[in-house]
């Protein structure tokens, strides 16, 4: 049984977060959803690239960038979306990535990537640090293609890293977090140290040899810091975020509460309050919730792989997204109907509905022995819409309650 | 009820498409346990509306060994006495984890319904794909449409359709132990089937106890008298009808229900070579053999092991009890399978072995492997049997098994029970429970 610290929030205010969902985040956003829940932070913003671009960052104090595929999201941010994240950044905001959103604020020379540029770093997973034998080692999960060159994983799972002073649960300097393909980073005067790559535990799954492995990563920077203006960036290359590493957790935890800001300039748009949504509204979350569920269990026991962008996407991970809103659906049936401020409640059954009709033919498809990569697509992209639809409704009746209970 | 429940029973009413989902009341518990203790109390509540009873034993879906038992309580169509009939292989264990304990299914449907039960939502849809489609085909239809082929199907062929006395409620694509023309009662009330799906979880009240108790169990269990015995071949022999040698060649493989160390049901290859190991192309290759008495009525009827077998398959399709038609076939002098198949839906008339009691004789009448220490003379056996069903019943523990594991004592499954759910079980309840049943 995992025991998770409990974060008591020491700030005057409860802060506006953000976790991005939009183009190429994978499914480890939702992981920042479990961390914030289990912190009691209520005030929870889901954000695409297309709400970065308007002015959707000024509306949190704080923004989680998780896993996923780093040149998806440069490019669907693009100039625009870089410069309204230093914007951000520099006018108090926070920033958290993990993984993907670690690699998007390093020094890069990629298209798309080169757009950000925020902490000149240099990483040593790349392939150009290899010799040519070690070159041939890499399968193709384990390595992302990067220009001529490839950015390259040799371990997943646990690593063992060593905690800087200031940032040691109870004293103690090495911590276990899991890591599933983020940097690994050389020395830099352009950052503050927070945590370097130790080790590995009985865990680790070894991609190549235990030894380049080593090389790669023993002795390098795993967590960073960077101060820009008047805010700040932490960028973790292992997911501190993943909901089985409690005191990985609770260094988010206790960064998200010591540098948040209140300096959200303008209230999320959250529309005006639909009418009470209740009982039947949350019968049919249950109803196609379930029919998900087991579609997508059954696509599990199929050996099944999407490419989606540069990332590879297996069947397990539409689980991560339908158990992530089937155990919180209890929660929202309980208790008397509810009036949380929705856009469009009847557009929301609509994507849940086709999210199960995706499900189900692709199922069908696989069953004839046809390939499946479109639907997949198709599919993630109305995974995240659905799960951010359902955790809008979540956290805001979440709100409404702690008000209601504060008054 | 908080724990070993889903603390949820449906109401469905086919005639309004009304659905109405009650708690299950922990008093109701305390008093009835669980399984048929509820069956009845729920048929005694709704009786006017002529209702199908579906429910699960207070155990059904554990740890504990054996608890593969939903069951059915609905009134006997040719008799008019309610009725016990046994959900095994997965069906009951599905239906506990479906979100629903007990589900009452009352009225008439003014045109061909299915219900679809998962998760805790209970759906009447409209059944007409499916109406006039066989077993085999309605159960790979509504598989083929919700896309899991876990659904676990309740549902009758042609003869529940076009109300044949001995129409039976089959489970996915096999024989169950419906002896009492409950497909009959589905088919009055424009039923074609109910499927069953859940992904939830029990709670248990004191979780390491129960596990560490289950697994006790099981250690004992399991070197029982039955061990290193498999299939129907054996069930045969240890009721004194052995039919190993005659089944022999066309045995593929031995198949369990939910959770359950002796597998009672028997793959046999019919359109395939049965010495084929690796898995067939074909779903649900071969047939499943899980009533004996209906394969010993077509040998009796001097026919060979593979057109016995066969025959089961095609009274498993049209949903017919393979029991009836092997004793009315030897009535009417029909003793060709291709005259008996042809003559399913003329085959009428009074079965000698009518069964007479409350639990389906779908279970042999006798201890089957174990010496349950009854005396040799076979007087207490009627008792003892009506009894151990009626526990299997309860608690929700395979009808066959129970009669071949002495190690499951009433006094076990009650401490179970009590561990499980934290209430407070004791032997005199358990004595009122069973009175009751079986008055």
């Amino acid at each position: 049984m995992i025991v998770y610290p409990s974060y008591l929030n020491p700030l005057p205010f409860t802060p506006k977060i953000g976790i991005y969902m939009g183009a190429g985040a994978s499914h480890s956003w939702l992981w920042f959803v479990d961390l914030l829940d289990r912190m009691g932070l209520d005030d929870v913003h889901f954000i695409n690239e297309r709400e970065i671009l308007i002015d959707g960052l000024e509306s949190v104090d704080v923004l989680l960038m998780s896993g996923g595929d780093t040149f998806a999201i440069a490019q669907s941010l693009g100039v625009e979306g870089s410069r309204r994240l230093r914007h951000f950044i520099e006018e108090g905001g926070l920033y958290i990535g993990t993984c993907a959103g670690a690699y998007l604020p390093l020094r890069s020379s990629m298209e798309f990537l080169n757009q950000f540029n925020f902490i000149n770093v240099k990483i040593s997973n790349i392939s150009r640090r290899l010799s040519e034998s070690e070159r041939h080692l890499f399968q193709k999960h384990a390595c992302s293609p990067y220009g001529c060159e490839f950015v390259y994983h040799v371990v997943r799972e646990d690593v063992l890293l060593e905690m800087e002073e200031g940032y040691q649960v109870g004293g103690k300097k090495e911590i276990i977090a899991p890591l599933y393909g983020g940097p690994s980073m050389l020395p830099s005067e352009d950052m503050e140290v927070i945590a370097y790559y130790r080790g590995f535990t009985k865990k680790t799954k070894f991609l190549v040899e235990k030894e380049l492995a080593e090389k790669t990563l023993n002795g390098n920077i795993a967590v960073a810091q960077k101060r820009i203006g008047k805010g700040r960036l932490y960028i973790f290359g292992p997911h501190f975020e993943h909901p089985n590493y409690p005191e990985a957790n609770g260094i988010i935890a206790r960064i998200i509460l010591k540098e948040g800001k209140e300096r959200a300039t303008r209230p999320f748009d959250t529309g005006p309050l639909s009418s009470k949504i209740g009982h039947s509204f949350f019968e049919e979350w249950r109803r196609e919730l379930s029919h998900s569920r087991m579609v997508a269990f059954g696509l599990e026991m199929l050996p099944l792989q999407w490419m989606i962008g540069n990332k590879w996407y297996e069947p397990e991970k539409i689980r991560v997204f339908l158990e992530a809103l089937w155990r919180r659906l209890n929660y929202l049936e309980s208790g008397e109907e509810t009036a949380v401020a929705l856009e469009d409640p009847k557009g929301m059954i609509g994507r849940l509905k086709e999210m199960t009709h995706l499900l189900r033919t692709m199922k069908k498809e696989c069953d004839r022995g046809h390939t499946t990569d479109g639907l997949a697509e198709n599919l993630f992209l109305h995974l995240k819409g659905v799960a951010s639809d359902f955790l809008t409704i979540y956290f805001r009746k979440k709100k409404l309650e702690s008000k209601l209970s504060g008054a | 009820m908080e724990y070993l429940s889903s603390n949820k029973i449906a109401i469905i009413d086919l005639g309004t498409s009304k659905i109405v989902h009650e708690k299950l009341d922990e008093d109701l518990v305390r008093k009835k346990i669980g399984g048929v203790g509820i069956t009845c109390e729920l048929y005694e509540r709704y009786q006017k509306e002529d209702p199908i009873i579906l429910g699960t034993g207070l155990l059904t879906g554990t740890l504990v060994p054996a608890s593969a038992l939903g069951m059915i309580t609905a009134k006997n169509p040719s008799t008019g006495k309610v009725c016990h009939a046994p959900l095994t292989l997965y069906a009951g264990m599905e239906l506990k984890y479906s979100g629903f304990d007990y589900i009452v299914i009352k009225g008439n449907a003014p045109k061909p319904m299915y219900l679809w039960v998962h998760d805790g939502i209970a759906d009447i849809l409209d059944a007409k794909e499916i109406w006039g489609k066989d077993v085999w085909e309605a159960t790979d239809s509504i598989r083929d449409s919700m896309g899991d082929a876990l659904i676990q199907v309740l549902g009758i062929g042609k003869a529940g359709e076009s109300g044949s006395d001995f129409a039976q409620v089959c489970i996915n694509y096999w024989a169950s132990g419906d002896r009492w023309g409950f497909g009959k009662l589905f088919g009055q009330k424009k039923l074609k089937l109910v499927a069953l799906r859940g992904m939830s979880l029990l709670e248990i009240a004191d979780p390491e106890e129960f596990v560490r108790e289950c697994k006790e169990l099981l250690s004992t269990i399991k070197n029982g008298s039955f061990a290193g015995k498999q299939g129907i071949g054996e069930l045969s022999a240890a009721i004194g009808e052995d039919i190993r040698k005659w089944l022999e060649p066309i045995i593929h493989r031995h198949l369990s229900c939910f959770n359950t160390p002796f597998p009672t049901n028997t793959f046999v290859f019919l359109d395939e070579d049965p010495k084929l190991l690796k898995e067939s192309e074909k779903n649900e290759p071969g047939f499943l053999i899980t009533d004996i008495y209906g394969l010993l009525g077509f040998k009796k009827l001097g026919l060979s092991a593979a057109e016995s077998s066969t025959l089961l398959r095609e009274c498993a399709r049209v949903g017919i009890d393979a029991v009836a038609i092997a004793e009315l076939s030897q009535k009417a002098g029909k003793t060709k399978p291709e005259e008996i198949k042809k003559s399913f839906a003329d085959l009428k008339g009074p079965l000698e072995n009518l069964a007479k009691g409350t639990f389906s004789p779908w279970a042999s009448p006798r201890p089957i492997f174990a010496d349950f220490a009854l005396p040799p003379d076979g007087s207490q056996n009627l008792n003892w049997w009506d009894r151990r069903q009626a526990m299997a019943y309860i608690f929700g523990i395979h009808p066959i098994f129970a009669l071949m594991s002495p190690e499951l004592t009433e006094e076990k499954l009650t401490e179970l029970a009590t561990i499980g759910t934290g209430l407070d079980f004791t032997s005199e309840t358990l004595d009122q429970v069973v009175r009751n049943i079986i008055k």
